[in-house]
This record gives C-alpha cells, sequence and structure tokens, in this order.
C-alpha cells in the first residue's frame, strides 16, 4: 500500500508575490459596506445618551416622529429582542454579567449609548429628527476611573451586582514569596495606560433587507466575526439561524475594533424586519469616538524581585482594567493577557499576576490589536531597566541574562489563556539570537557618542529595547471549504474577512501550491455565513495560522476527492493513483503523469459537477511569535517634540507565507503602536464627557511621523505545533512597540533628570511640564 | 455629521451678499460661503447653524489676487494657493506665503480663502497672525454699499472673533509689500502638519545702519486672537543686529506682553503654549533680523 | 448669476440647479443646499472609490481633483463645486488593469485595507502631474494630510518617491524591492 507523497512543487509559499487584490482596491472596486448599493434604503441614525451615568425619565420621540421625512424613531419600549444582551466569550465561572444591554430604557450609564434610532428618507433628516427627540435623565455620580470605583461606598454602575469590580483572574508560577524574601532588590512601580482605540479609517456600518426570493433577513455589517454575528441576530430577533445570512464585506480596516457585536447590530435587522424595509446605517466619525470600542486603559501596580547579578526572580502585579460600562466580547481578555503574558520572553520563574476588569461609566472597552500584550511588555521593560540603572548593570546584558534560552523551550508558562481553557507553552525558538540580531544593527555600541552629538544639536536621544513573546493564533476551531470546478478553477470559502493583512493572496498562494493550479485560478470568497455558517472568523492574529491551515487541509481534501472521482472514471483502483512531484500519477497511466487541468478534463466527460470539500481545524494549540525591538527617540530640548531616528525589528513568525505581507504588518503596527504612546489620548472631561470628536482633536500618526530608518531582520524557526509551522504577525508591531519606545523615552528624558513618564502619552507638554517639576 | 437645512443664496455682486446676509429672515443668523474649509465642518458637527449661507464666489465684482510693487491684495475670492504658487507674490510679500506654508494642508488651501482666514479668526490660524504684523488693512462693506478700511490690529482687537458683525463683508485685505532693509520672519509649532498652530509668530525688522530701526512682533496661537507685542517691539528698536542676546529678551517680553492668558486645550497646557510662544518669536525675530542685514539697501521704505 | 436671480432665496429643500463636470461627463442636478460634496459623489453619481473617514478635512480619504487640484470632497458642499470640473479614482483608471500611480502602489504594497487610497491617489496623481521633485520633505509636505492606518507610510513614500524621480516605469520588476533594510537567517 503506497502512502500519497503528496504534493511538494511548492513555488509561491515564501515568495513576495503582488497582492492581486490590490486592483479592485486601487481601482476604487473595494466594494466596502457603504459602497454597496441598496436601492430604496431608508437610512438610521442613533439618539444616543448624552449623560454618562442616569436614570432615563422619559424620551418623547413624537415631535420627532412627524418631522419631514421620518418613517419611524423607535425606543427599547418600541423594539423587544428575545435576547438583549451582548455577546461576551470570555466571561469565567466567577464573572458578574455586565454585559452591555442593546437598547436600554430605563438607564445609560456611557456617553454614546443607544437610546432611540431614527429611521427616515435620508441621513440629513434622519440626523434633524434625532435632535427633537427628548430624553430626560435624573443624573447619578459617575463613576471616572478605577481608583474611584473600587473605594467603599463608590457609586455602582450596576448597584444589583454590589461591586464595580466584575471579573478577576489569577496566574500563579513558582514561589513567589521565597522569591520576594530572598531578593536583594525589590522594585515597584505603577502604570496608568491611558485610553485610546483601534480608529479603523473606515468606521463601522450595518445594512438589512428581507431577501426577496426566501425571505430570509440579510444582514451586511463590517464585522470581523460575520458567523458569530449571525447567531447572536438570530438568537436576539428569536428567529432560526438558517433564516440569517450575514455578510462582511471587504473592512477598511478592523485592528479587533470590529472583533465585537454592537447594539446597532441587532437593532438595524430588528428595525428592517418591523418595517419590512431595506435599512442602512453608517457610522460617522464622531459617533465612532462613543460607539466603537475604546481600549487599553488600566492600572498596573508592579513589583519585582531581583537578584544582586540582575535575575528576575519574581513579579507580583495587580492589574485594574477600566473596561468602562459593560463587556463587549472580549473585553476580559485585555487584563487577563496582559498578566499572563507579561513575562514574555524573559525567563521570570516566579509570577503573582492579579487582574481584574472594573466597570466605569465610559464606552467599552474591547481588544485593539495586541490586546494586553503591549501593555505587559511595557511593563516588563520598564522593569529591567529600573534593575538595570538600580544595580548598575548594561542594559542589553540584564536582558541577556533574563531571557529564556532555546534549550528550555517548550515551556509551560504555569498560566492560562484567557477563555482559563488552555495553558500557555511558548513552542521553540532562539529568542537570544533574534536579540542579538536586533541589538546588533542598532548602534548600540557607538550609543554614548550618538548621543551626545546629539546634545549638540538640541536633541535628547534615547535607546529602548523590547523583547516580547506574543501568543497568536488562538481560537476553539476553524472552518474552509473549496470547490474546484471541472474547468480547473477553483473558490476558497475562507473564514478570514479581508480587512487589509492580505489575507487573499496568502490564501490564494497557499491553496494555489496545494493543488498545483496557478494562482489566477484560484478565487477566494469570505464574509458570507452561509458560504461557512460556523466559522469563527479574523483577529488575535490567527487568519494565516489557522485560516490557511483550514484552507490547505481542505485542499488537500479536495485532492483525495478528485482522485477517488478519477479512479471511478478510469475504472481503476482507487490506489492505483497519486500525486506525484509532477500532478497526479499511477500505473493505468500510460502516457505518464498528468495535470490537475488534464484530470479535470477527463471527467467532464461524464460529469458536470464539482468537486467539494470542508475541512474544520480542531484542537488549535496556539503559536508564540515572539520578536526583538530597538527604537531610538529624539526630544527636541526646546519643544519635546519627538521623533523616531532609527528602529529595529527581529522577529521570528515561523514560516513565512508572504514576506511582503509580513514586512506591511510589522512596520504598520510599529507606527500604529507609536501614535498610542505619543499622541492618542481619549480623554475624558471631569463631567463624563469624551473631550476628542473627531481626527481633528486625536492625533493619529501621520507621515511625519514614521521612523526614519526602519530595519526588519527575519528568523524563520516554523513552529512544531501549528500545522504548517505559522506562527500569527498581525499584532507584533504594536506590542513591541510599546516596550522599545517607552523604554526609549525614558532613557532619553533620564538626561534631564525627568523620572520615567511609564506609558504616556508622551505629549509635548507633558514631558515639558515634567522637566518644569524635575528641576 | 451632516448639516442642519439652511437656506442657500448665491450673490452676484458684493452689496447684494451683504444685503443678502442682512435681511431680516435670518434674524441676524447669516454665514458667508467663500471657501468653506472652516466653516463645512462646523456645519457638519452642526456647531453652527446659519439660517443662510450667502455664496460670494461667484461676484465678479469681488477680487482674486492683486499684485502691485507695493504690496498685495487679496480679494474675498482669492484662494491661499493662488497667492502660495505665485513666485510674484513672494517677491512682495515673503513673509504671507512663508506662512501660507503652514496653513492647513495643501489640499485645504486650494479652496480655503485668505479673507475667509481672516474672518473666522481661528485660534491657531497663521493669515490673522501676518495681517497683524503687516499692518494688513481690511476693506468692509455694510450694507448701504459703504467701503471702510480698518486694519487688522482693529480687527482683532477683541479677546476673541473679530470686530466686523455679521451684516459686513470682508471684501479684500491689503498686506504691504516688504521693504528694503526688511527682513521677515515666520515660526510655529504645531502638533502635527496639517494641525492649527499651537502657537505661531511673525516678524518683520527694518535695519538702518546696522541698527534694527523698526520691528513689528505678533503673536498666535496663544489666545483666541493674534496679537501685537509693543512693547517687544520697542525693546528691539536701536539694537546691534549682527549679534541676537537681545533677540530672546524680546521674544521673553513679547509673551509676557500677552494682553490676555494664555489658553488651554487638549493638546496643549496654557504653561506649554506660553514656553513655545517665547520659542517662536525668538525664531521669527532671529529669521526677521538675520534677513534684514542682507536685504536690498537702496530705495524707498 | 443666473441663479442667483432665479434662486434669490433658495430654501433648504428647493433644489439649486448645479451642472458639474464628473469625471468628464457633466451632471446636472438639483441639489439641497446643505448636501456635501462628499455625498454628491457617493450618492447622487454612485462613485464609490471616493471614501469618507472624518468628515471634517483631517483624513484625506475623500480627496478628489477639483479643476485638476486636490481638495477635500467632505469639507465642500456640492453647491461649491457647481462649475467645476471634479475628477474622482473611478476618472483616473484605465480600461482596465492599474495606471502607473496605481501599478506603483501595488508594487511597493503602499496599501492594506485600501480604504485611504483612491484619496491617496488623487493627491499623489496631481504630484506626478505637477513633477514635484521626489525628496521626502516635499512628499510628507503634500501627503501630510492623507491618514494611513495600516501601513506605517513606509511603503507610501518609497512608492511616490519611485513615480516622482521617474524609477518607476509602470512595469513592476518581478522581484519585490528592497523596501526596507532586511536580511533573512536560517
Amino acid at each position: 500500500m503506497r502512502t500519497e507523497p503528496g504534493f511538494k512543487r511548492q513555488k509561491l509559499v515564501g515568495r513576495a508575490i503582488r497582492r492581486s487584490e490590490d486592483v479592485g482596491l486601487l481601482r476604487g472596486e473595494g466594494a466596502f459596506l457603504a459602497d454597496i448599493a441598496l436601492p430604496g434604503a431608508l437610512e438610521a441614525h442613533f439618539v444616543r445618551s448624552t449623560q454618562p451615568h442616569a436614570i432615563i425619565t422619559g424620551i418623547d420621540v413624537s415631535v420627532a416622529r412627524s418631522a419631514p421625512g421620518v418613517v419611524a424613531v423607535l425606543t427599547g419600549h418600541d423594539i423587544q429582542f428575545s435576547d438583549d444582551r451582548l455577546l461576551c466569550i470570555d466571561m469565567l465561572e466567577n464573572t458578574l454579567d455586565v454585559r452591555q444591554r442593546v437598547l436600554p430604557t430605563d438607564r445609560v450609564r456611557y456617553v454614546g449609548e443607544p437610546i432611540a434610532v431614527v429611521v427616515a428618507d435620508n441621513r440629513y433628516r434622519a440626523e434633524d429628527a434625532a435632535e427633537l427627540v427628548r430624553v430626560e435623565y435624573a443624573p447619578l455620580t459617575a463613576v471616572q476611573n478605577v481608583q474611584s470605583a473600587i473605594l467603599d461606598g463608590a457609586e455602582l454602575v450596576y448597584p444589583d451586582l454590589g461591586s464595580n469590580i466584575v471579573h478577576r483572574t489569577h496566574h500563579f508560577d513558582g514561589d513567589p514569596e521565597k522569591a520576594f524574601a530572598e531578593a536583594d532588590v525589590i522594585l515597584s512601580e505603577t502604570f496608568d495606560f491611558h485610553r485610546l482605540f483601534a480608529v479603523p479609517l473606515e468606521t463601522r456600518g450595518v445594512m438589512a433587507a428581507i431577501a426577496a426570493e426566501d425571505g430570509r433577513l440579510l444582514v451586511w455589517s463590517s464585522s470581523q466575526i460575520p458567523q458569530m454575528t449571525r447567531g447572536v441576530i438570530a438568537a436576539a430577533l428569536g428567529i432560526p439561524k438558517d433564516m440569517v445570512r450575514v455578510i462582511a464585506p471587504r473592512l477598511g480596516g478592523g485592528f479587533g475594533c470590529k472583533e465585537n457585536i454592537y447594539p446597532e447590530e441587532l437593532i438595524i435587522p430588528k428595525v428592517a424586519v418591523l418595517l419590512q424595509k431595506r435599512l442602512r446605517w453608517l457610522e460617522d466619525r464622531r459617533e465612532h469616538f462613543t460607539s466603537a470600542t475604546h481600549a487599553r486603559e488600566e492600572r498596573v501596580a508592579v513589583q519585582a524581585a531581583v537578584t544582586n547579578d540582575g535575575i528576575i526572580s519574581a513579579i507580583k502585579l495587580h492589574c485594574t482594567t477600566d473596561i468602562g460600562a459593560a463587556f463587549a466580547m472580549v473585553t476580559n481578555t485585555v487584563t487577563t493577557m496582559m498578566g499572563a503574558m507579561i513575562r514574555g520572553s524573559y525567563r521570570v520563574p516566579s509570577l503573582d499576576a492579579r487582574m481584574c476588569s472594573v466597570v466605569t461609566n465610559k464606552v467599552p472597552l474591547n481588544v485593539f490589536r495586541g490586546a494586553g500584550h503591549p501593555q505587559g511588555v511595557l511593563v516588563m521593560e520598564h522593569l529591567l531597566d529600573m534593575a538595570a540603572e538600580k544595580l548598575q548593570i548594561d542594559r542589553v546584558h540584564i536582558r541577556r541574562i533574563n531571557l529564556v534560552q532555546p534549550e528550555e523551550l517548550p515551556l509551560d508558562r504555569n498560566a492560562s489563556d484567557s477563555l482559563g481553557a488552555k495553558r500557555i507553552i511558548y513552542d521553540e525558538g532562539d529568542y537570544p539570537t533574534c536579540f542579538e540580531m536586533a541589538v546588533s544593527d542598532s548602534g548600540y555600541e557607538m550609543f554614548e557618542a550618538e548621543r551626545a552629538a546629539a546634545l549638540k544639536r538640541g536633541k535628547y536621544l534615547g535607546i529602548g529595547f523590547s523583547n516580547h513573546v506574543e501568543q497568536t493564533a488562538v481560537g476553539p476551531y476553524e472552518d474552509a471549504r473549496v470547490s474546484l470546478d471541472l474547468n480547473g478553477r477553483m473558490t476558497v470559502f475562507s473564514p478570514v474577512v479581508a480587512m487589509g493583512q492580505g489575507t487573499e493572496i496568502t490564501l490564494r498562494q497557499i491553496a494555489a501550491d496545494e493543488i498545483g493550479l496557478d494562482i489566477e485560478a484560484i478565487e477566494i470568497k469570505f464574509g458570507n455565513s452561509d458560504d461557512l455558517p460556523d466559522a469563527i472568523g479574523a483577529f488575535a492574529s490567527r487568519g494565516t495560522a489557522i485560516g490557511g491551515s483550514a484552507v490547505r487541509q481542505a485542499t488537500r481534501a479536495l485532492k483525495h476527492a478528485l482522485l477517488d472521482r478519477l479512479a471511478a472514471q478510469l475504472n481503476c483502483g482507487r490506489e492505483d493513483l497519486y500525486w506525484s512531484e509532477e500532478g497526479i500519477d499511477g500505473p493505468f497511466l500510460t502516457d505518464g503523469p498528468i495535470s490537475v487541468k488534464t484530470g479535470l478534463a477527463r471527467l467532464a466527460s461524464s460529469s458536470s459537477s464539482a468537486i467539494e470539500e470542508a475541512f474544520r481545524v480542531e484542537n488549535i494549540a496556539a503559536t508564540y511569535s515572539y520578536a526583538s525591538h530597538v527604537a531610538i527617540v529624539e526630544i527636541d530640548v526646546e519643544t519635546w517634540k519627538i521623533s523616531v531616528p532609527r528602529y529595529i525589528v527581529a522577529h521570528d513568525c515561523g514560516t513565512v507565507i508572504n514576506p511582503l505581507l509580513v514586512e506591511g504588518q510589522i512596520v504598520g503596527g510599529v507606527v500604529q503602536g507609536l501614535g498610542g504612546l505619543l499622541r492618542e489620548h481619549l480623554l475624558y472631561s471631569k463631567d463624563g464627557q469624551l473631550i476628542p470628536r473627531g481626527l481633528m482633536d486625536y492625533v493619529l500618526p501621520g507621515i511625519s511621523d514614521m521612523p526614519r530608518d526602519f530595519r526588519l531582520h527575519h528568523l524563520e524557526t516554523p513552529s512544531s505545533v501549528a500545522q504548517f509551522g505559522v506562527r500569527g504577525v498581525g499584532e507584533g508591531g504594536v506590542t513591541g512597540c510599546y516596550g522599545a519606545i517607552a523604554t526609549a523615552v525614558s532613557d532619553a528624558l533620564r538626561a534631564c533628570n525627568i523620572r520615567s513618564m511609564g506609558s504616556g502619552p508622551f505629549k509635548p507638554d507633558r514631558l515639558f511640564a515634567a522637566d518644569k517639576t524635575a528641576s | 455629521m451632516k448639516p442642519a437645512p439652511f437656506h442657500y443664496y448665491r450673490a452676484d455682486s458684493a452689496l447684494a451678499a451683504v444685503q443678502a446676509a442682512a435681511a431680516p429672515d435670518w434674524n441676524g443668523n447669516a454665514r458667508f460661503l467663500a471657501g468653506g474649509q472652516s466653516l463645512v465642518p462646523a456645519l457638519s458637527f452642526r456647531d453652527i447653524r446659519p439660517a443662510v449661507l450667502v455664496d460670494i464666489m461667484h461676484c465678479p465684482d469681488l477680487g482674486r489676487l492683486d499684485l502691485a510693487d507695493h504690496g498685495l491684495v487679496a480679494g474675498a475670492r482669492c484662494v491661499q494657493s493662488e497667492i502660495e504658487c505665485s513666485v510674484a507674490s513672494r517677491a512682495v510679500c515673503p513673509l504671507l506665503v512663508d506662512a501660507l506654508r503652514w496653513v492647513a494642508l495643501p489640499q485645504i488651501r486650494n479652496c480655503g480663502t485668505v479673507v475667509g482666514s481672516l474672518a473666522q479668526a481661528n485660534p491657531g490660524a497663521e493669515i490673522p497672525v501676518v495681517a497683524m504684523a503687516l499692518n494688513a488693512t481690511i476693506e468692509i462693506m455694510d450694507v448701504e454699499g459703504r467701503r471702510e478700511t480698518i486694519d487688522a490690529g482693529k480687527l482683532f482687537a477683541n479677546q476673541s472673533g473679530t470686530f466686523v458683525g455679521p451684516a459686513k463683508l470682508l471684501t479684500s485685505a491689503y498686506f504691504r509689500a516688504l521693504r528694503h532693509n526688511e527682513g521677515w520672519g515666520f515660526a510655529e509649532i504645531q502638533l502635527r502638519p496639517g494641525h492649527y498652530a499651537l502657537v505661531c509668530a511673525a516678524t518683520a525688522v527694518v535695519v538702518s545702519e546696522g541698527r534694527v530701526a523698526e520691528t513689528s512682533i505678533s503673536v498666535g496661537g496663544l489666545n483666541s486672537n493674534p496679537y501685537r507685542a509693543a512693547s517687544a517691539e520697542a525693546f528691539t528698536l536701536g539694537r546691534d543686529i549682527l549679534t541676537d542676546t537681545w533677540i530672546t529678551e524680546a521674544a521673553r517680553i513679547a509673551v509676557d506682553g500677552s494682553p490676555w492668558a494664555a489658553r488651554a486645550d487638549q493638546h496643549a497646557s496654557a504653561e506649554y503654549r506660553q514656553a513655545m510662544a517665547i520659542i517662536v518669536v525668538r525664531d521669527a525675530l532671529r529669521s526677521a533680523a538675520r534677513r534684514a542685514q542682507f536685504a536690498p539697501r537702496k530705495g524707498h521704505g | 448669476m443666473m441663479q442667483a436671480t432665479s434662486n434669490p432665496n433658495c430654501n433648504p429643500d428647493g433644489g439649486i440647479p448645479v451642472e458639474i463636470n464628473v469625471n468628464g461627463k457633466p451632471v446636472t442636478q438639483n441639489v439641497q443646499p446643505r448636501l456635501l460634496l462628499s455625498d454628491f459623489i457617493r450618492e447622487n453619481c454612485a462613485l464609490v472609490a471616493t471614501h469618507v473617514g472624518c468628515g471634517e478635512g483631517a483624513c484625506g480619504a475623500c480627496t478628489v481633483l477639483m479643476n485638476g487640484r486636490p481638495v477635500r470632497s467632505c469639507t465642500l458642499l456640492a453647491v461649491q463645486a457647481d462649475g467645476m470640473s471634479i475628477t474622482t479614482v473611478e476618472g483616473l483608471n484605465a480600461p482596465a488593469g492599474l495606471n502607473r500611480v496605481q501599478a506603483a502602489f501595488q508594487h511597493f504594497h503602499a496599501l492594506q485595507c485600501g480604504y485611504c487610497t483612491p484619496g491617496l491617489l488623487a493627491t499623489v496623481t496631481w504630484m506626478v502631474e505637477q513633477g514635484l521633485p521626489s525628496d521626502d520633505a516635499t512628499i510628507m509636505d503634500h501627503l501630510a494630510g492623507h491618514l494611513c492606518r495600516c501601513t506605517g507610510y513606509q511603503n507610501i513614500l518609497l512608492a511616490v518617491c519611485s513615480l516622482l524621480d521617474g524609477g518607476f516605469e509602470g512595469s513592476p520588476p518581478s522581484e519585490y524591492p528592497k523596501l526596507i533594510r532586511t536580511s533573512h537567517e536560517n
């Protein structure tokens, strides 16, 4: 009995093939949600809470209902849901249930919470009518931050629950008590991570219609998780799942912001059903500030036990995450992952990490590219620098001696992931080599001379380092389906929504290699819940590692099926056909091996049906990508403006499918991280109002902010726990950046005796104020 | 983010525009529409809800750009990039052209007007600062069609907004030409290119026999409106143009002499603005002094 | 002028006749005074390549060419474009495939999600037409008003630089360019 050798003629995977999807995008044919024509659709606009915390004492929609062009004005009194709680998938046994309600009628808990929906013949008139809705509030004290939320007698965001602390996790490893008792030095510091958010350039949107042909509810949503959204819509509306179809078109960026099920995603379909009309809601940028999830805000109080030779033997931390007014889909993951992954690439044998989610009267918090990893890396790297300074050890050396060595891998971190399900076990890698690659290209040897020269031209120069390990490619399972027609055209139904990551070219490369067809013969379809009703979606750097794996396995199954059919056609035994380097081979093929297309052509004489196979990847083991970043920052001595003249990344994401995309992910991630540390800040006023309301207020990084000299080094250690050696790479740029930039800024500020400014934001006026305090 | 409804009146003459805006129907709630680059976002946010927009961009009697030896007249229809891109404009009024490069973004300067920026008087806007520095004169038309000329100092005399009421139209602004023996300087600190100035300064220095004979210093961004730093200007007179030890002190006096308290917002504290104002005045003054050294010597002033 | 007399006092719901040349074709419509140019292009003309990212002129996604120059379509009213010519990406497209500017963006991987890209193409097309120099300062000056949330700008800068210095001919070399200094180990 022969074993199939498999099709080894790899030619596309690993190559920097230009993205096929670019042609449509560059021609303006991207077909984002707002670009899809829905003739005759009515437009929705939401009335949102203007109060951070209040009892609703009355809602008067009568005037609004009679405004020109208005079709309906509906509140929670008019719209009932079978289940009006939004999805949260990371609640544990003792978690208090603060899932968000879709359309509250009694109480509002953040500015921006939807109260009513106005439906009109166009958006302009919907906005006019929304101004006529009168909401009366009896204001309550707003819980503004975690410090006040956890005080005795604090106002409760959910009075019935008795506490503002709604979720706790604990990671414990080794013997922290002993390590602290034996420590030569104990460091302690508190970090306040400021609130910011993902800001995809495309805001969110939802459209709904009743399909004329079968009466099914058709929903378009700019979502990273259309299949899960379908289930929640069906449950909320009390209709069978197969009567709902959700389509996620191409997204103009996601970054975790669209990894959530939002109130609008239930309200718009519900209203479309009620009115039996096509309905569209496009979030505008001002709305986005209070209707899309926020991110990152948490307070981390940390202690480290250090020996005289610079080994960090234990970390104790309390992380209090300000999750805003309710759970979003994976809110608790932020706090859990911060503590679970704080040790990153470093050994630190003992850990006592206690994390909690605390409710306040702000917009709900959710993951944003990196989830809790960036915060963890920043804290860890600061601890290393504090230890180095205290013990007068070289900053690179202290990192070297604390890094996990290759022979220690795989390493069980004795902690579990955010769903409390799986242990965190690092797969293989070589963290020290990675770090040396980055350091040796950073100019660290000559850095003091460079620093002195910079000061002469009025710049404080600083260098910062970070090493991180990031959990990627998580989730219960993933589905893919492939279909091959007899003309040799293959369709891949992908579980991964396209949002810029290049998933189409990636999957085409994988599938084309596997089946032995040209890349042009492969078509990728994504985002339609009918195609893969139970798929999971695009988040947590899982698209290529898991989605790609599912596609590859489905393609393999397809190859089997093709031989089955061909054997029947040739009247030979199935075992007489197999795949060789040249294609399909076997003793009955007297003229030698045949190509896939030839094989299909032979089938075409007796059949016309396409060959179709599906595959579910299960028992997914998370993979652990790692990287080292070195940042050189420059701070102007007068204006305190920061620029980044040099940035070095060395990374390992396992098998690389397309280096073009990998580099794009890393560079883009770094600049996104930079923005978060240097500029972006979702600042609330004392009366609980969000201050920025648009992109003139909320300053995103622009082209002048990018590192001027960006250097990237690749290691490629295939992961043995991932089926094809692929690790995730979507988030590492942000994660590493948090550690490298923050420590670089602190290093630069040491020159003027400014104590570390923790996690920023490193805005010029804050640096200026710190300098005034220091001097 | 869609504007509330408003009426629209497309004027075919300056007088028609003023009269349309003054019509009793609007209860004084009329706005002139020129480039719309500040106005339209304000409409979209519904920060303002004018009853009517009077479009002045179709009035043939409102000029565009008029260049002469003595100076430059920007008519109400003159778009910022017209001046910025004209070599001749830079020869006549380099301070204005240098400042224009800091105004918003190239894409916005393709629509925004010079006079509109004066009328809007945004706190972080550059053109009002230049207007103050150069004693620009602004022609205003009232509802009777009377034309009045006021100087920039009067236009921005109040702490915020402009002196001109809604029923008057700014029809043009005159910026004098660079004089012989005169240097200019413009400096600005902004959060990121494309943003309003956190602070900015425009200066002009006339030199005579190696000494400062005349100075103007105008500071913007620190307060809602720009101001002229008269005491700092006086301080500079007679200083040796070849040394710059007096420049930092002059800058400090200029900022200390602010008639209003420094403003703070989410982008910068008042203290930071104040410190940065000293830096931009210093830099602008240094540029002006340096250029004055090399300015053409002969001719009338 | 004609309209001023025929519409001395146009009320909010009344239509204002405008004639705007869109991508070479005259479009005559009655529009409400408050209609944004971006909505006119996207909704009234059904040209959806032009995207809206911020609604206040900050992000540049909605940039189009008006009389050949890049402007923001979200900070203009449709009535302001009366008598003007507007070019969107649909108007810059070759009959099929990519034009030179677009090909450079693909070649240098200067787009990821592609939402901001049409606005960038408007500005960059103008820069190429003007023959602007290819130095970083010039490019950054003109692209300061284009926010991209995905790429980190590095590859945008390279693409535009290659277009301006004439290095990009439109037929992409097969090898991936050294975008950033890289090394491969293992």
